[in-house]
């Protein structure tokens, strides 16, 4: 079977030994070198060893594709082995060396991969290095004489995309304003890809600084490594999959099998430990999630081994709850980073809750407007600054019809069955089923609740005791450019619905807004906000309302609300390029 | 209303929040006060046929967002407008003020011969009024606008700032102004109008057809 894949080759090129072994998977135009020798002996004890070490367990696979990454995980482990698992240092700064003499980069210009590719020519492949710092793309060959010197700053490029030109089938193509350039025959494709990609991007982030992206911090200039860029892209990664907050970072990452009771089974997936999170996702998407935060958790222990179950670890959270994951590789490593995370966390709130006990509980006697734009009763202003503690739609329900409807009933009832097997809270099994329901939409009487624990806002209220009260104080006297758009918008904000007619719900709006463009100065006010202020006002208590808030606009829609609205744009430009309002872009471009 | 018109113009309602651009548009199309408006969020937009000298012109009204922040979303359909509303509140010095930044966008990125008319709204509220007519009509002088004050609320001179932009753009297609050029912002209503009022394409095209 390896035969096919299999030769040796001659070349005449004196820089590399005369013979090679040489694997390609048929289809593929890419070839490995697997092993070299300076003589036909040395080549044939290699052949050897390939023969009585991989041919035999070869003939298990079904596929060819199974076999070329078979081969190449095997020959890259005896490699890894060899070295030591160090990273080729001496490579590295030869490569340094050869980019700083070839490009005359100054020496501050980071290398962070060099990568052998080919760049494709007016039909003329050239094989050489791609080097990536982090601020260019450089590439250099020297082939049959010709020198081929090729230099990118990435803030000029448009664009990095797969593509296939005529036979060539994977063909990485770099698009700046005026022309491209293709590249092929990359070790690893998907690598290449991603790490140009996330350069890009960063040089996009630092050209458009007034745009409102932040450059992540562990991605600076100094601290830049091939090593950084891949945590990030992982951390970002599960940062979207499980939409926690932009500051956790991914400590720890573990495949497992997580124990489903709906399913009487284990799931098999892999296990996120970041700053104050426990996250799993099944190996299969959509079968099963898992976000509990380190804040529910009471404490987290390993059980004894058995043969069916293999390195168990215990979670326990508050209610009575527990999960348990077996298969934990290394689980001792685990405990103690999850066990550390958990006692600073108790610490810290420790001390949070210590300076609070002393706070008195916020009723302010100074009238805090300064100017008015309404002209509510003097009565009323005493009022002002005292939270709500009822979701608005219940003060309303003198106005709501009484009865519920008999399909909102069967949807509670769905919700409540689905409690019982599945737990309630943000730790609750997330599985494709719950997705129907939540589309379905979520019975009113669940709303605020449900709001609170499936986006996790309730984590940040209950780490944030008291915080919202604060914040409502600073925020009242308060005169800015925010809380001017805030006043106008006030009254604009369902006005249609009865609890945005009285006083109560627009104060309760105008404290919300206010407290939000204080707490998050990067955003401040944009409008819109008070909409989806309103909306999360009838369901849920004030504070609960302002976390929500915050995570909508922080966490779920990140860029969207910020001074530049970048996400907005991003998306009419979506929505313009596919044609999804084709009549609207048809109509006058 | 039948849907046959002449010519079809590309307008854009601009300015502060807050000033009453949307009522200014309701009121053009609905002959009413909104109550219990909400802000405009992005875009909203708007159509109505009106008579100016003979011709029926279809408005096509473009009513943006006018929070600081949504600009640079707004300003994507300024691309071939034929006229626009520029709106401020004569109750609030600041909206007359952004007047100037929001010239500048106009003129920059709609069509080169954009025809503006400058609205005064809220003028139901005089008693609260910061900015003089005078003031106002000397800026619109100075800058070759039109000027109005309107009141969205009454309904006062609000039709007529329209029906004034539209008739300043028909003058210009009179004289000067080129409805074929790409992004003026003019379309013709029907073919045959078309053929009327270029002749001497009509006859290229009848030759044309002989030739074949």
């Amino acid at each position: 079977m390896l035969v096919g894949a299999l030769d040796t080759v001659l070349d005449s090129n004196a820089r590399v030994t005369p013979f090679r072994i040489v694997l390609q998977a048929p289809g593929s135009q890419v070839s490995w070198v697997i092993a070299s020798g300076a003589s036909l002996e040395e080549v044939k004890t290699h052949w050897c060893w390939l023969e009585v070490n991989l041919l035999d367990s070869l003939s298990v696979f079904e596929n060819k594709e199974d076999i070329t990454s078979f081969v190449n995980g095997k020959i890259k482990g005896l490699i890894a082995d060899e070295s030591g698992g160090q990273q080729d240092p001496e490579g590295y700064r030869e490569a340094v060396v050869r980019l700083e003499q070839r490009f005359g980069l100054p020496p501050r210009e980071k290398l962070i991969a060099r990568l052998t590719c080919c760049l494709w020519k007016t039909h003329v492949p050239r094989q050489g290095w791609m080097y990536l710092t982090h601020n260019h793309m450089a590439f250099y060959s020297y082939l049959l004489g010709k020198e081929v010197k090729l230099l990118l700053p990435w803030a000029e490029v448009t664009g990095v995309e797969r593509v296939c030109v005529g036979r060539v089938t994977d063909v990485l193509r770099v698009r700046t304003r005026t022309r491209q350039r293709d590249f092929s025959m990359f070790l690893s494709m998907d690598d290449a890809m991603a790490t140009i990609t996330q350069l890009t991007d960063l040089a996009l982030r630092r050209v458009l600084p007034t745009a409102g992206l932040r450059t992540p911090h562990t991605l600076i200039h100094t601290a830049l490594t091939k090593r950084a860029l891949e945590d990030h892209a992982l951390t970002q990664d599960v940062l979207s999959l499980f939409g926690l907050p932009r500051t956790e970072s991914v400590c720890e990452v573990r495949v497992c099998a997580l124990w489903t009771p709906h399913l009487r089974s284990h799931t098999h997936g892999t296990l996120y430990a970041t700053d104050s999170y426990l996250c799993f996702s099944s190996r299969e998407p959509g079968v099963c999630s898992l976000i509990i935060p380190l804040s529910e958790v009471l404490s987290v222990e390993k059980a004894e081994t058995s043969s069916v179950l293999p390195d168990p670890v215990i979670v326990s959270v508050r209610g009575r709850r527990a999960f348990q994951m077996v298969g934990v590789c290394d689980r001792d490593t685990l405990l103690e980073a999850v066990t550390d995370r958990l006692r600073m966390l108790r610490w810290k709130h420790a001390i949070y809750k210590g300076q609070h006990s002393q706070h008195t509980p916020l009723i302010s006697p100074t009238p805090y407007y300064t100017f008015c734009y309404d002209t509510d009763g003097e009565a009323d202003k005493s009022q002002r600054h005292v939270i709500s503690t009822r979701p608005l739609i219940s003060l309303n329900q003198s106005r709501m019809p009484k009865h519920k409807t008999a399909a909102e009933r069967r949807k509670e009832a769905l919700w409540e069955e689905r409690f019982e097997e599945f737990g309630r809270g943000t730790h609750m099994f997330r599985t494709a089923c719950l997705h129907k329901l939540v589309a379905m939409g979520i019975p009113e009487s669940l709303r605020g609740d449900l709001w609170l624990t499936l986006s996790d806002a309730s984590s940040e209220l209950a780490a944030h005791p008291g915080y919202y009260a604060q914040l409502v104080e600073r925020s009242l006297g308060e005169v800015t450019v925010a809380t001017d758009e805030i006043e106008r918008d006030l009254h604009r904000s369902l006005p249609e619905h009865p609890a945005f007619q009285s006083p109560f719900g627009i104060d309760a709006l105008r404290r919300v807004l206010r407290a939000y463009a204080h707490h998050n100065t990067h955003i401040g006010y944009c409008q819109s906000m008070n909409i989806l202020a309103s909306v999360l006002l009838l369901y849920a208590k004030e504070e609960e309302a302002f976390w929500l808030l915050a995570t909508v606009c922080e966490r779920m829609l990140p860029d969207y609300f910020n001074r530049q609205v970048i996400g907005v744009c991003v998306c009419v430009c979506v929505c313009v390029c596919n044609g999804s309002i084709k009549g609207l872009a048809d109509l006058w471009i | 209303m039948s849907e046959t018109y002449d010519f079809l113009f590309k307008f854009l309602v601009i300015g502060n929040a807050g000033t009453g651009k949307s009522c200014l548009l309701h009121q053009f199309i609905e002959k009413r006060f909104k109550e219990d408006s909400n802000h405009t969020i992005g875009v909203e937009f708007g159509s109505k046929i009106i008579s100016v000298v003979n011709k029926f012109v279809k408005l096509q009204i473009w009513d943006t967002a006018g929070q600081e922040r949504f600009r640079s979303v707004t300003r994507s359909y300024y691309r071939g407008a034929a006229g626009a509303l520029l709106v401020y509140d004569i109750t609030s010095r600041e909206t007359y003020n952004a007047l100037t930044n929001w010239l500048t966008d106009a003129r920059m990125l709609a069509s080169q011969n954009i025809v503006i008319i400058l609205c005064g709204n809220k003028k139901d509220l005089d008693a609260d009024r910061e900015v003089t007519f005078l003031e106002a009509s000397r800026f619109a002088q100075e800058n070759e606008l039109m000027f109005l004050e309107t009141s969205a609320l009454t309904g006062e001179n609000v039709e007529e700032a329209f029906v004034q932009c539209a008739r300043k753009i028909l003058n210009k297609i009179e004289s000067e102004l080129d409805p074929e050029r790409m992004g003026s912002g003019i379309q013709y209503g029907d073919a045959a109008l078309r053929q009327l009022r270029s002749p001497r394409r009509a006859q290229a095209q009848s030759a044309q057809e002989c030739g074949c």
